[in-house]
């Protein structure tokens, strides 16, 4: 939107894309001129490239018997351009295309430049029967590549009597001839039928509705209706809201009228055409009868096109601080709180009103004005609808020393007066107490480096004592070495994983397990006997009511006398209790002292299974 | 086996700690009562509170000197840094806080002080978040001997796993012996790191220093060096030291123009 400045503009007829050298740089030295001829194009051609587009128009979308309209087809942004074929339709006269047109400009947008160049041509349609035409597209080499202009064929209406100027009316409400880039302008189209009609139908044939290059479509500040909208077909296709308006007399008729309006931005300098513009509307003569379709008469009223020159904002006396405002606007300011602790927040209001373009010009950055030093700004909120921008500043006072919010400027440029105006908002007195033990900040924050300090208190001289590098490698080696000659020794006697190893292993510890689980001398019975069989290699059941001493000398195994009596006695005392009466178990300690005993007794050494090592269990 | 390995253990793990400001960040100062210090670090301290970088400097270097190696070595270096980091001698400042962490290699300060010195200097940063530095920075927290005693720690931890191994033979305890070999290098790596560092390695401290091909000034200048370069010299005379470069090149550089890392 911040089109800054249109810097060529020429427009050639006759010979597209040819330059003209005016009189003045006729007298130029040749060689002079073919530098700066050089410099302007490798600018131009620098520039930024805009998109290419292509359209085609008609002066009007209705015509009586016997006239004529234009259809005019543009090409915008195309190195080369040419019409390739016009289309023929039946019972119409088409002529030309004439010589074409070209129009050409530059102008900056955020410091790029952007070039613009359009190329037009005219064909003149003369309808030789009355009746609805749909005029095929055209073929349009752009750019070495063939195109069909326009995408939709365009729709004429050809009548052989146009009437209705008394009896209905199609006008514009104050058209500015000329605006300003980015300034905000209406088209208020007033149209209206006499009430002495019985109305069937109403519809509007506006050629230049979806046609408007370089404007943007804005909000339009809302209506107060006594009545709500209503809908009016646009060419054939669209359907748009209507504002109806206050009945009003004119002539000998009262007549109903309706307000249709539009409001757009210019987004770039050049020329804004408007074909004639067309209301239809129909009465109903009498109705059909069967299939006989109802008889209608129709009324017509036209608006003659006209033409809207964008201007570029001037580059004379544009202060730096213009943010691209265009328009008529007042300022006006608010504050939530008046009295406010330093350090705290509060929040600035500031409005801008007016028909300027509120939507699009750039905020005051208060962080940049000298006279909000004093304030920090957290952030800053936005908001606007179509005549007026809110913007809500959280500020922080910094210091006690503050009494007002100063007044912020805005520079605007006033199409009016064709002048930039500084508009300001009153300032805002405040006051601002002083917290104690609050350092507040004086401003962003800078990050500051530095070493860290010396370090005053001596250290440990020693330094820890630490093997030698050998140390760590004999260590090594030393490691590898003795666990190849302890696992070579473990296995000489059996493999330590082996089942019957694992079971005698962990028959102590399942001893105590079974045992702190057993509640009768029966069960206590069974563990001992599962774990002296884990110990000698057998069967769980094995040492029911086996004699150790006589298992011992079965097996030749050496036992120890006082093992063999100790064993045997709680054997038997085991089974007195399990088939005596109450089967009441006997205390667990005596059987683990009886099974440490048997574990490292080395009662194994002459089992099958047996090793040398069952001490280790 | 086991009570072997644990005896060995024990006999080799200091009863002291380690090292003192070893933290992270912690600055590595034990609570000692000032009364306490030696006159010559007092007087530093004194030097360097009242702005006099240079004789502050005189004091640490002979302190430095003088003071086993160690904890202490590290401090030393670390405030002769700080006092070439006040008289914008910033590579100088550089070279001793590496010296400091050879002796203080988690010790927060240093490295931060080091980081500041190198931006100073122009050097890109120790640390510059890569994968290879970060790496590099864990295992450069170690000092040469904690790396060897963190191998022989290894090492130990090996034995104690082949030796329930080699007694109970389960699955269990070879895939922990697998585990522990595949685990060992990570022991060594430290120790790896500092075996592989230049021996008596230099800082270059003038940009554009030249390499010459002999010990002379009027010697052909071979090879311009850059700041910051750390360079293996492995022959000296008066005024000069031979350095070898990556490449495997040998040269001749005048003293001046390097610090010793190695002190």
């Amino acid at each position: 939107m911040n089109a800054i400045a249109m810097e060529q503009r020429r427009r050639v007829h006759g010979m597209p894309g040819r330059l003209v050298a005016g009189g003045a740089a006729g007298r130029l030295p040749s060689a002079l001129l073919l530098v700066a001829l050089f410099l302007v194009l490798a600018s131009v051609g620098a520039a930024q490239q805009s998109d290419i587009r292509a359209r085609a128009v008609l002066s009007s979308g209705l015509v009586k018997l016997g006239g004529q309209v234009e259809l005019r087809v543009e090409v915008e942004n195309a190195g080369s351009c040419r019409i390739l074929s016009v289309p023929k339709v039946e019972n119409m006269e088409i002529l030309g295309p004439g010589p074409a047109e070209t129009s050409s400009y530059a102008h900056r947008m955020n410091g790029r430049l952007y070039r613009h160049t359009t190329m037009a041509w005219t064909l003149i349609l003369r309808p030789l029967e009355a009746g609805d035409f749909e005029i095929p597209a055209l073929r349009v080499e752009v750019d070495g590549e063939v195109r069909n202009v326009p995408d939709e064929p365009i729709t004429l209406k050809v009548k052989k009597d146009i009437a209705g100027a008394e009896l209905g009316f199609l006008e514009i409400e104050d058209v500015p001839t000329r605006v300003y880039e980015g300034q905000p302008f209406t088209l208020d189209l007033r149209f209206g039928w006499a009430d002495v009609l019985t109305l069937t139908g109403a519809a509007l044939y506006l050629p230049w509705w979806s046609e408007l290059p370089g404007t943007l479509d804005v909000a339009k500040p809302p209506r107060s209706l006594s009545q709500a909208p209503k809908e009016i077909v646009v060419n054939r296709r669209l359907k748009v809201l209507i504002d109806p308006l206050q009945g009003e007399q004119r002539g000998e008729h009262q007549f109903e009228r309706y307000s249709l309006t539009r409001r757009l931005i210019a987004s770039r300098p050049g020329e804004l055409r408007f074909p004639q513009s067309t209301f239809e509307f129909s009465e109903l003569v009498s109705r059909g009868r069967g299939f006989e379709p109802d008889r209608r008469r129709e009324f017509y009223a036209n608006l003659e096109g006209f033409t809207i020159d964008v201007l570029p904002i001037p580059e004379k006396d544009r202060p730096l601080e213009w943010t691209g405002a265009v328009g008529m606007l007042k300022a006006d300011r608010r504050v939530d709180v008046r009295d406010v602790d330093a350090g705290g927040s509060l929040e600035l209001e500031l409005a801008w009103t007016g028909e300027a373009n509120v939507e699009f010009f750039e905020l005051p950055d208060l962080e940049r004005l000298d006279a909000f030093e004093g304030f920090q700004v957290l952030g800053v909120t936005s908001e606007h609808d179509a005549l007026t921008r809110r913007a809500t500043y959280d500020l922080v006072p910094l210091t006690h020393e503050l009494t007002e919010i100063p007044s912020v400027p805005l520079w605007t440029f006033d199409p009016e007066s064709e002048r930039f105006k500084r508009i300001e908002t009153e300032p805002v007195p405040i006051r601002v107490r002083p917290v104690e033990g609050i350092e507040l900040p004086s401003g962003p924050a800078e990050e500051v480096f530095d070493i860290r300090d010396v370090k005053s208190h001596p250290l440990d001289a020693g330094s820890a004592p630490a093997p030698a590098g050998k140390t760590v490698w004999w260590t090594l080696l030393g490691v590898v070495a003795g666990w190849f000659l302890l696992r070579k020794a473990v296995r000489r006697a059996g493999d330590p994983a082996a089942p019957a190893i694992r079971r005698r292993r962990s028959a102590r510890s399942r001893l105590g397990r079974s045992l702190r689980k057993a509640r009768t001398a029966e069960q206590q019975s069974a563990a001992l006997a599962t774990f002296l069989g884990a110990v000698t290699g057998e069967s769980d059941l094995a040492w029911l009511g086996r004699d150790p001493e006589t298992w011992a000398a079965e097996r030749e195994v050496a036992l120890h006398p006082e093992l063999v009596t100790e064993l045997r006695e709680l054997q038997g005392e085991l089974d007195a209790r399990a088939w005596g009466a109450g089967n009441e178990p006997m205390e667990t300690r005596r059987i683990e002292q009886v099974a440490t005993k048997v574990v490292s007794s080395d009662l194994l050494a002459g089992s099958p299974t047996g090793s040398k090592f069952g001490g280790a269990l | 086996m086991l009570l072997a390995a644990a005896a060995m253990l024990f006999a080799l793990v200091p009863s002291a700690p380690l090292a003192h400001a070893q933290g992270e960040g912690s600055g590595g100062s034990p609570e000692a009562p000032a009364a306490g210090l030696p006159l010559s670090q007092d007087a530093g301290l004194e030097r360097f509170r009242a702005g006099d970088y240079a004789s502050a400097m005189t004091v640490w270097n002979e302190a430095l000197e003088a003071a086993e190696p160690g904890p202490e070595r590290g401090r030393l270096a670390y405030n002769l840094g700080n006092a070439s980091y006040r008289r914008n001698r910033f590579l100088e400042a550089v070279g001793w806080y590496m010296v400091g962490l050879r002796y203080l290699p988690r010790d927060g300060d240093l490295f931060a002080n080091l980081e500041l010195s190198r931006a100073e200097a122009g050097l890109p940063p120790a640390d510059g978040g890569s994968l290879k530095d970060m790496a590099g920075r864990i295992l450069g927290k170690f000092t040469a001997g904690e790396s060897r005693l963190l191998a022989l720690g290894g090492v130990l931890l090996l034995a104690l796993i082949l030796a329930g191994e080699a007694l109970r033979g389960s699955s269990g305890w070879r895939s922990a012996s697998w585990w522990m070999l595949l685990a060992l290098p990570l022991f060594f790596a430290p120790w790896v790191r500092h075996a592989l560092s230049p021996p008596d390695a230099h800082l270059v401290l003038q940009s554009g220093a030249g390499g010459r091909s002999e010990p002379r000034t009027d010697a052909a200048t071979l090879e311009r060096l850059e700041a910051g370069q750390i360079l293996e010299v492995f022959d000296s005379m008066p005024g000069w030291s031979r350095v070898r470069l990556d490449g495997g090149q040998e040269l001749w550089v005048q003293e001046s123009a390097l610090f010793q890392l190695e002190r």
